[in-house]
């Protein structure tokens, strides 16, 4: 495909931007004074946490704000065109051939009642092709998205295909154009972590070959790594930092740079190792205007001049800017959470506090049967903390509710101290249940929003353990201040407090009854990266007090990494791997345990070739025979691996593995100087 | 102790930024609703004219120039002259020689007396129904659902009519069988809140303390559809009225001589061609209770969505 | 259903001042002295099979025979309030929809669900008082069936439907505007009226089908006050009699008649609706 003539502009370039939302009335500034440029054929990574605003600057961009969002002042120049001066036919012009955009949840961006090949063909009869010419395109642009069969992928409907092919489509069409800029919000959020890494993979190659600049926002820094070549960091609608990745990842020079890099749990660091560092306090209210530096509140390096002049954003190296009056001792930071770590000595050797053995749970959905758990056992002693790690369809969340009873098991047990408990809640008695609770992943839903947190606590006092009166009304304000909030929490609904302390009053929730396990599912997912690392120490802390056990769930590697002492890596029900974090996280371990890591793009370490994945996860209704794994693993030695499922066997030291392949042989295959495994057109 | 993130921060002001904004949050959001509604022009023209109305009921006679079932004019007929609207009598006068406008003004009387207690039947009865079915789920739902849908098949006045036809219709049996009637309809709309509550998480934590299902419904769920229980019942009072009328108007209302507006309208139709003033004032008498009934609860909804 | 409500029927015919004894004889001819249950199962029998019994009160005059034409008189009524409000029902929920927050949303909204609330004769006698008395543009009954003199009827039955159907036409049109696939359209570089026609009105007005099946059960319960207003001999005014003469075979037939219409209706509506809406009709495959 030729190169279209391209202007020497800079793809993008945004001066002094300002964007407001009209909120009951009043106007609201939500982007403040923001300036950066893309040259041609570049990408740029914006990142943030969230309300910081990145969303907005796209829409911004592409003029598509809100009703109630206006631009209030600054330029957008696209490829040398002044965007804000278009009118309406402009405006679509410029849509239709400069600038695409892709964002997340790709089923909700395509049409449900129009077929694919319809959506796909209306960019190119946009164009003025005949309706022949757009659906020979229409293919051509499907195949250059390695869609397998794209004639008959052009005849369905969206709800049809996967959230992967579903992605794949969306970058079709906006790629059809050969547009000089792309913008792509979290693209690959809600999808699994080895589809998200091929639809990178995707991206990367085919912004190579068109020589698209793009613009990518995301939250996650591995992400923006691996796919950018500079970085921006916005903070409260205003950039604080910005530099080519090298810079901003290895040399920050803005505090609120420094303290998000300290936040995330970067290579392999482990509880052990270590407390992860904190932002204190909360993002200013959207709309206040900050005579001063908009993270004054927030930085430990702040100084009088800080909270009276706005800093100006200054050249502090080669093409590096920061926008910080002590941006060279930002490095300096001084630690808002000191570092001692918060040690629990698990003691191997007792009774274990948990056992679970063959647990399953078949369902019946439509008439189907769904096996979405397959036969896990498990141990767990007292203080230890078990991650388990998997993508959709792998059971990690039915495993859950089958140890708290919420849902009883096809078949197996759980034992707690040795003695077995009835599969149902119902069945259960009252010390059992408070003997076993959880944290769920969405504060919001998880606290009535109707009640206080007193009486939140209490009932939880009253229910679990028979505590009333005033000894109830004591133990809830000694919870409370357990998990770091201050007495009048009590008195709040769950809607005046912020996400991160709705869910420490979920987790003094779960500590109500002195439970001797926890389950926790996803509990930071839904958190900032900054209140995250709070919330990890809190659960270590109180861990180490306790000892009580925790099952970790999480789709984050990093965050399991970190607090898991043992992990369970689960694929379509099935056990595929159970070891120490150590173990699991390094050769030798399982194919799928390998190419999980793989898929994940983290901040630290070496780019990679990434180990691909055939096909799409199968649906838990339709397991391949054998080993599970089979149909998409990429070291299959053969025929033994589609008619016999391997056995858990223990290749030493307490480290399962479910593989016809011996250990000896893993070990040599996945050594680093090995070459990377092969894909998988076998024999 | 490591000092903790979300409260403490590096500078006192962080600390005050907090604890201010804790507190005023709670108050502000009632008094932010109240504002809202008062500050809605639906909302205070539609109170304006309950109340009037509510007023009129209440006093009745007391404050009308005639008495309801006064005969201002013996032995005249409706083509009399005098009979028309005028200075005396602005709405004219009625078949049997009564002022229509004292007989409009206390009509709202007979219709404000049935129809609260109609709805707080309706609405009682469809909420405890909307909480066990949209709680239990499975076969209770499915039945109960099927029954709903039966009954809901037939047009409501038509029901109305056919158990009226049996059982009378005093004030209490309009009031049974119009409550009755809005027990499907508000179960409906309980069920599809209570649906939406059960997904969430905080049912699950209750379950997990080993709470029944009588606390979950009640003391769980039931706080957080309060909000569209509320607007579902003004609502019903306006059909509830609706009902009333259209029931009187259809010979199954209260006898003369009430000032139903129903009931006078039923005595008159017929002579609409000659004696418009007789039916054309209670009609619109009808229209703005039930529209500003209908204002008040939409004003209503529309505050608690924002 | 009916027939289990009190009063007898013979004694009804007969009149206070007949011998027990001829009451009697009736009432066995009519098959009333047979359990309720022998009774119901044998009518609902008939029924299916066309034959609705015979009028209590005009014995032996089949129901039939009152029941089948006024039937097709409240079709004709009901038709053209159908077709007078569903256009300009789809047509006001969607401007307001494209008009959102400004005064002609709030307008429409609110006059629309006005009218939803006003009971279906007080429309008839604004209407009548305006149209007919003063301005005499259309007659004061509806008995000569004509579509002049039926158009006041009609709109009286229909003005309490516009409510509910422009409420939904708009909040699906709402939804379909701020939808994702709507914003994949604009920023491929479509124009406005491509946009609302292929993507946004496609995917609002599934639900709005579905109200409208609803609503047509509302429809049939306004048309026994409408009839009773205008003097117009439908179902409406044969279920009214019928309550009113305690003719139960008559009352019997003539709801169920009713019953079966909705359930066809709202039958139909949602067969159109699953036809039209891919997720339903095609099952999953990836």
């Amino acid at each position: 495909m030729t190169t279209p003539e391209r202007s020497r502009e800079p793809a993008l370039e945004l001066r002094d931007l300002d964007v407001a939302y009209t909120v009951r009335g009043k106007p609201r500034q939500v982007i403040h004074g923001l300036s950066f440029e893309i040259p041609q054929g570049h990408s740029y990574g914006l990142v943030g946490e969230s309300g910081c605003g990145k969303s907005t600057v796209a829409l911004a961009t592409v003029r598509y704000l809100p009703r109630n969002g206006q631009v209030q002042g600054g330029s957008v120049r696209i490829g040398g065109v002044d965007a804000l001066a278009l009118n309406a036919q402009g405006l679509r012009e410029l849509r239709r051939d400069k600038v695409s955009m892709v964002y997340q949840n790709p089923g909700a961006a395509l049409n449900p009642t129009l077929r694919v090949g319809r959506q796909l063909g209306e960019v190119f009869a946009l164009r003025g092709a005949s309706r022949d010419e757009a659906r020979e395109r229409s293919i051509g642009a499907l195949r250059e998205v390695q869609i397998a069969d794209p004639e008959s992928v052009l005849r369905r409907y969206p709800h049809q295909l996967s959230g992967g092919m579903q992605q794949r489509i969306v970058i079709a069409m906006a790629l059809a154009t050969d547009p000089q800029l792309l913008i792509l919000d979290e693209p690959t959020t809600g999808l699994d972590a080895t589809v998200e890494a091929e639809v990178l993979d995707l991206i990367s190659n085919l912004k190579e070959k068109h020589h698209t600049a793009t613009l990518l926002i995301s939250h996650n820094l591995g992400i923006v790594r691996k796919m950018c070549d500079r970085i921006g960091v916005l903070y409260a609608g205003e950039l604080v930092e910005d530099g080519d990745v090298a810079q901003i990842l290895g040399e920050p020079r803005h505090p609120y740079t420094v303290g998000l890099l300290r936040c995330i749990p970067r290579a392999g660091r482990r509880k052990d190792d270590g407390r992860l560092d904190t932002i204190p306090g909360f993002l200013p209210e959207l709309g206040e205007e900050q005579p001063g530096c908009v993270f004054v509140d927030r930085c430990a390096l702040a100084q009088d001049v800080c909270r009276t002049t706005k800093p100006e954003f200054a050249l502090v190296g080669d093409g590096h800017h920061s926008k910080c009056h002590f941006h060279e001792i930002a490095e300096s930071l001084p630690r808002a959470t000191d570092e001692r770590a918060a040690l629990t000595v698990v003691d191997r050797t007792a009774e274990p506090l948990l056992q679970v053995t063959d647990l399953a749970k078949t369902f019946t959905q439509d008439g189907v049967a769904v096996h979405a758990l397959a036969g896990v056992s498990a141990i767990l002693h007292e203080g230890e903390t078990l991650g388990l790690v998997g993508e959709s369809g792998s059971g990690k969340t039915t495993f859950a509710r089958t140890l708290l009873g919420i849902v009883d098991p096809t078949r197996g047990e759980v034992a707690l101290d040795g003695r077995r408990l009835p599969p149902t809640l119902a069945a259960r008695t009252a010390s059992d249940i408070a003997a076993l609770q959880i944290v769920f992943q969405n504060p919001d839903s998880a606290l009535n929003r109707r009640h206080t947190v007193r009486r939140l606590l209490n009932r939880s006092l009253k229910k679990l353990i028979n505590l009333t009166g005033a000894a109830a009304d004591a133990r809830s304000e000694e919870l409370i201040s357990s998990v770091r909030l201050p007495p009048r929490a009590l008195t709040a609904r769950p809607q005046q407090l912020s996400g991160g302390q709705k869910q420490r009053v979920a987790i003094a929730r779960a500590f109500a009854g002195e439970p001797r396990l926890i389950v926790c599912d996803e509990p930071t997912s839904a958190l900032d990266v900054s209140v995250q690392a709070a919330i990890l120490n809190l659960l270590v802390d109180l861990q180490s007090d306790r000892r009580t056990s925790y099952v970790f769930i999480s789709h984050d590697l990093g965050v399991v990494r970190y607090l898991a002492d043992r992990i369970a890596v689960l694929y379509l029900g099935r056990l595929m791997e159970l070891g120490y974090s150590a173990d699991v996280f390094g050769p030798p371990h399982h194919p799928y345990s390998e190419a999980l890591l793989s898929a994940v793009p983290s901040i630290d370490g070496e780019l990679r070739e990434r180990i691909v994945l055939a096909g799409e996860i199968p649906s838990a209704s339709n397991v391949p025979s054998g080993c599970a794994f089979q149909t998409r693993c990429p070291r299959k030695i053969g025929a033994i691996c589609e008619t016999e499922e391997p056995p858990l066997a223990n290749v030493g030291g307490d480290h399962l593995i479910r593989c016809h392949i011996p250990v000896e042989e893993l070990r040599r295959l996945q050594a680093p100087a090995a070459p990377p495994a092969v894909d998988s057109s076998h024999a | 102790m490591s000092s903790s993130d979300d409260i403490v921060g590096a500078s006192p002001v962080t600390v005050g930024a907090v604890a201010p904004a804790m507190r005023n949050r709670r108050r502000t959001e009632r008094r932010e609703l109240i504002a809202l509604l008062l500050r809605s022009p639906a909302f205070m023209i539609g109170m304006v004219v309950i109340l009037f109305w509510t007023v009129c009921g209440i006093f009745g006679d007391r404050i009308t120039p005639y008495r309801h079932d006064e005969i201002v004019v013996e032995g005249g007929n409706l083509l009399d002259p005098s009979f028309r609207p005028s200075w005396e009598h602005p709405f004219g006068l009625d078949n049997l020689g009564r002022d229509v406008f004292s007989r409009v003004l206390s009509g709202a009387g007979p219709i404000l007396a049935v129809a609260p207690l109609a709805t707080v039947i309706g609405v009682v009865c469809g909420s405890i129904l909307g909480l066990i079915t949209g709680y239990f789920g499975g076969t209770v739902d499915n039945v109960v659902s099927r029954l709903i849908d039966a009954v809901l098949a037939l047009p409501l006045i038509i029901i109305a009519i056919g158990v009226l036809q049996s059982t009378g219709t005093s004030a209490l049996s309009l009031a049974l069988v119009i409550g009755f009637v809005f027990t499907p309809i508000v179960a409906r709309t309980v069920r599809s809140a209570v649906l939406g509550e059960r997904s969430l998480d905080y049912v699950q934590a209750a379950k997990l303390r080993g709470e029944r299902a009588p606390y979950i419904m009640f003391a769980e769920i039931l706080p957080n559809v309060m909000g569209p229980i509320i607007v579902e019942a003004t609502v019903r009072l306006g059909y509830a009225v609706f009902a009333l009328v259209t029931l009187a108007f259809l010979g199954f209302g209260e006898v003369d001589p009430s000032p139903d507006w129903g009931v006078q309208i039923q005595e008159h139709y017929s002579y609409i061609d000659q004696a418009w003033w007789t039916v054309l004032w209670p009609a619109l008498a009808i229209a703005s209770l039930v529209v500003a009934l209908n204002l008040v609860a939409d004003s209503m909804q529309q505050a608690v969505e924002s | 259903m009916a027939g289990m409500l009190p009063g007898d029927p013979a004694r009804n015919l007969l009149g206070r001042e007949a011998p027990a004894s001829q009451v009697k004889e009736l009432n066995h001819q009519l098959g009333y002295d047979r359990p309720f249950v022998v009774r119901y199962l044998d009518w609902l029998g008939n029924f299916v099979t066309g034959d609705l019994g015979k009028s209590a009160r005009n014995y032996p005059r089949p129901v039939s025979e009152d029941l089948v034409p006024a039937l097709k008189r409240s079709l004709k009524l009901a038709g053209l309030a159908l077709v007078i409000i569903i256009p300009i029902s789809i047509f006001g929920g969607v401007l307001a929809a494209l008009r959102y927050g400004r005064p002609i949303d709030r307008g429409i909204t609110v006059v629309g669900l006005s009218f939803a609330v006003i009971p279906e004769f007080v429309h008839g006698i604004v209407l009548v008082t305006i149209f007919g008395v003063g301005l005499h543009w259309f007659p004061t009954t509806a008995q000569s069936g004509s579509l002049d003199a039926l158009f006041l009827p009609a709109c009286a039955l229909a003005l309490v439907l516009f409510g509910y159907i422009a409420r939904m036409a708009r909040a699906g049109t709402i939804e379909a505007l701020g939808a994702d696939y709507t914003r994949t359209a604009s920023l491929k570089g479509l124009s406005r009226r491509t946009v609302l026609q292929r993507h946004v009105l496609r995917n609002s007005l599934l639900p709005t089908i579905t109200v409208i099946a609803t609503q047509t059960g509302y429809l049939f319960g306004g048309l026994v006050a409408i009839e009773l207003l205008f003097g117009y001999p439908g179902i409406g005014s044969l279920i009214l009699q019928a309550a009113n003469n305690k003719d139960f075979p008559v009352l019997q037939s003539a709801v169920l008649t009713i019953a079966i219409l909705y359930l066809v209706v709202t039958l139909m509506a949602d067969l159109l609706v699953s036809w039209l809406n891919p997720r339903v009709r095609l099952t999953d495959d990836v």
